[in-house]
């Protein structure tokens, strides 16, 4: 034929093709060899020549081979020949290299058969696909969240570590699922704008809470850009970390901080009235008496009590009371000094304390109506400063005093409890209890709900600063159902 | 008006003006000075019952007047009138004071109390 391309033409081709072409008989001995071949499998075409197919065949997949070629032959089944198959192939170095093999058959008109085999060097392509399975497993094995997110918030992607987090068990259960409804409510608006940004070709960091598929609260940091799909949609591919255990031990050491920053100023504070005191009582003194003897004087010149001399007396007594007041203030101020210790603690018996308190307080209690039930074991002995434990209970049961006056039922409970080793002391009153909003607060020094003039807002956070260093605890207890607070002591004796 | 053997030492010229309106309001004289030094001359002079002295003064403060007025007469009662948030005696000296009050306190039930617990006394006897 004229269009028939000549057996030289066909060596040619076949020299010269980039895949390694290879052809033997049917006892499988090699009759072509071509120069790809040479490069691919190591063996020149004069070794090759002549010899069994078997030296490209790795030696654990030759039995299988055999037994496919005796069928081939044998039957005429060709259970590769046509299709393309991945295998090894073995280099006259011994190493082994991925090949994909496609096989032909034919008969000569002697009906001798040939086979002949095209193979490719597919190492490389074994390589990339290699990187990307590592790729994957890199993506599982890292220890952040790596997700995408396309514009509407669904998520396209999810690592393992990813997965655990949100608590999902696998991709399946969350795939398309809407990322927004597990970021935390307080966060989802700035989320979604997050992810409006990225998706329009951003990048940039964002902190939010997710809640987990079982409700858990996580906090995440994630760093976040752009990503082209194929699509050419641009999805949010961002890597996320967990920072909840590290946000709560800033807070906690900010806190920390807080409260030494405010021991300090304390101190400040106490130290600087220690040092006005002289300067500030000396003139308090000469007002005081200033004030007492102008009382004298107007009680000579005026015989018959008109209005104007009562006006006078309350003024003068009212600055009496204030020269009081401002020094008692500049007292308690000292005691948040550093040097205000109480070194000396005694072991006194409670009911001594407590009887001290009532002394002075029953008075107050009886004209305003309120009731006051004492249960203090009479055998309890504690370490302390006496008059400062006086001064504390003394000032919650004024306090309690100025807030149940003018209600209806009105008690106040002072009692002895020991459990866990642990002596409490609790005064306990018909109020309410203390508001959530400033329970904080009411050790704060200066803090006071009471009207102006009338508390220092320094009662409470002097009884803390007392307490504690008679190494004791106080506080207020918000669970009980009236207004409660305890002190705590473990050095007592009964 | 009756001249007691009290002595208020005070260095503050307002605070000693009002110890004597009161104990004149009460028909009593007393001697004032304005410090230390000047306490030891009235010490000198006068069998004195009780004094009553600040502690911060110039040149010789409350400690002085304490330990020399007891030093003088053990009789006599040392009241010390301190500016001072908890003044205390001082456990290692020889002589305490009898009582201590602290600036600003009810100068009438104190000089109440001290008329109380003097005895009229002729000032020009020594």
């Amino acid at each position: 034929m004229k269009n028939s391309i000549s057996k030289e033409h066909l060596a040619l081709i076949i020299e010269s093709s980039i895949d390694a072409i290879t052809i033997t008989n049917k006892k499988g001995e090699i009759v072509l060899w071509n120069d790809s071949c040479c490069q691919l499998f190591g063996y020149s075409s004069e070794e090759a020549l002549g010899q069994n197919i078997d030296i490209i065949i790795p030696r654990e997949m030759r039995d299988l081979h055999h037994k496919g070629m005796n069928n081939f032959v044998s039957s005429g089944k060709k259970k590769i020949i046509g299709q393309t198959i991945t295998l090894d192939g073995l280099r006259k170095d011994g190493s082994t290299t991925p090949i994909e093999l496609s096989l032909s058959s034919w008969e000569d008109d002697s009906r001798q058969m040939f086979i002949c085999g095209i193979i490719r060097n597919i190492s490389e392509r074994k390589n990339n696909e290699s990187q990307i399975i590592d790729l994957r497993g890199i993506i599982d094995s890292s220890p952040a969240c790596l997700k995408l997110i396309n514009q509407q918030g669904e998520l396209l992607m999810m690592n393992s570590v990813g997965l655990d987090l949100i608590e999902a068990e696998n991709f399946r259960m969350i795939e398309k699922a809407n990322v927004f409804e597990i970021v935390h409510e307080d966060d989802r608006d700035s989320f979604i704008d997050f992810n409006k940004f990225i998706c329009s070709g951003g990048k940039g960091t964002l902190i939010f809470k997710v809640v987990g598929l079982n409700g858990t609260e996580r906090i995440m940091e994630t760093f976040a850009r752009g990503h082209e799909l194929d699509s050419g949609e641009i999805a949010h591919l961002a890597i996320s970390n967990e920072i909840t255990e590290r946000i709560k031990n800033e807070k906690e050491l900010l806190r920390k901080d807080q409260k030494l920053e405010e021991a300090k100023r304390l101190t400040l504070i106490g130290e600087f009235a220690a040092g006005i005191a002289h300067e500030v009582n000396n003139p308090l003194a000469v007002i005081h008496s200033k004030a007492q003897l102008l009382e004298l004087e107007f009680n000579k010149l005026t015989k018959e009590k008109s209005e104007s001399f009562e006006k006078i007396i309350n003024s003068l007594e009212s600055i009496k009371r204030m020269t009081i007041h401002t020094s008692d203030l500049i007292k308690n101020l000292k005691t948040f000094s550093s040097k205000a210790n109480f070194d000396n603690l005694d072991l006194v018996k409670l009911t001594d304390v407590i009887d001290m308190v009532m002394n002075i307080s029953e008075k107050r209690c009886s004209s305003k109506g309120i009731k006051v039930a004492k249960n203090i074991d009479p055998n309890l002995k504690l370490t302390c400063s006496p008059s400062a434990l006086a001064q504390v209970i003394l000032n919650l049961i004024s306090n309690s005093i100025d807030a149940i006056e003018s209600q209806k039922e009105k008690w106040i409970s002072i009692e002895s409890t020991i459990s866990n080793k642990t002596l409490k002391i609790i005064v306990t009153d018909s109020g309410g209890g203390i508001p959530k909003e400033i329970v904080n607060k009411i050790t704060q020094p200066f803090f006071s709900t009471k009207d102006p003039g009338k508390g220092t807002g320094l009662g409470l956070s002097i009884s803390l600063q007392s307490i504690e260093k008679m190494n004791g605890k106080f506080y207020h207890n918000s669970e009980a159902e009236n207004t409660q607070f305890v002190l705590e002591f473990k050095s007592f004796e009964k | 008006m009756t001249k007691k053997n009290i002595l208020i030492v005070e260095d503050d010229k307002d605070l000693r003006e009002s110890w004597e309106m009161f104990f004149n309001n009460f028909g009593v004289d007393v001697h004032t000075v304005t410090n230390g030094m000047e306490a030891k001359e009235i010490i000198n002079q006068y069998p004195l019952e009780i004094i009553l002295t600040d502690i911060q003064m110039p040149l010789k403060d409350g400690y002085f007047v304490l330990e020399y007025a007891k030093s003088q007469r053990i009789d006599t009662k040392v009241w010390a009138c301190s500016g001072q948030l908890f003044t205390k005696n001082v456990p290692e000296n020889k002589y305490h004071f009898d009582k201590i009050l602290t600036k600003p306190f009810d100068m009438l039930n104190v000089v109440e109390e001290i008329i109380s617990i003097t005895s009229e006394n002729n000032a020009n006897k020594t």
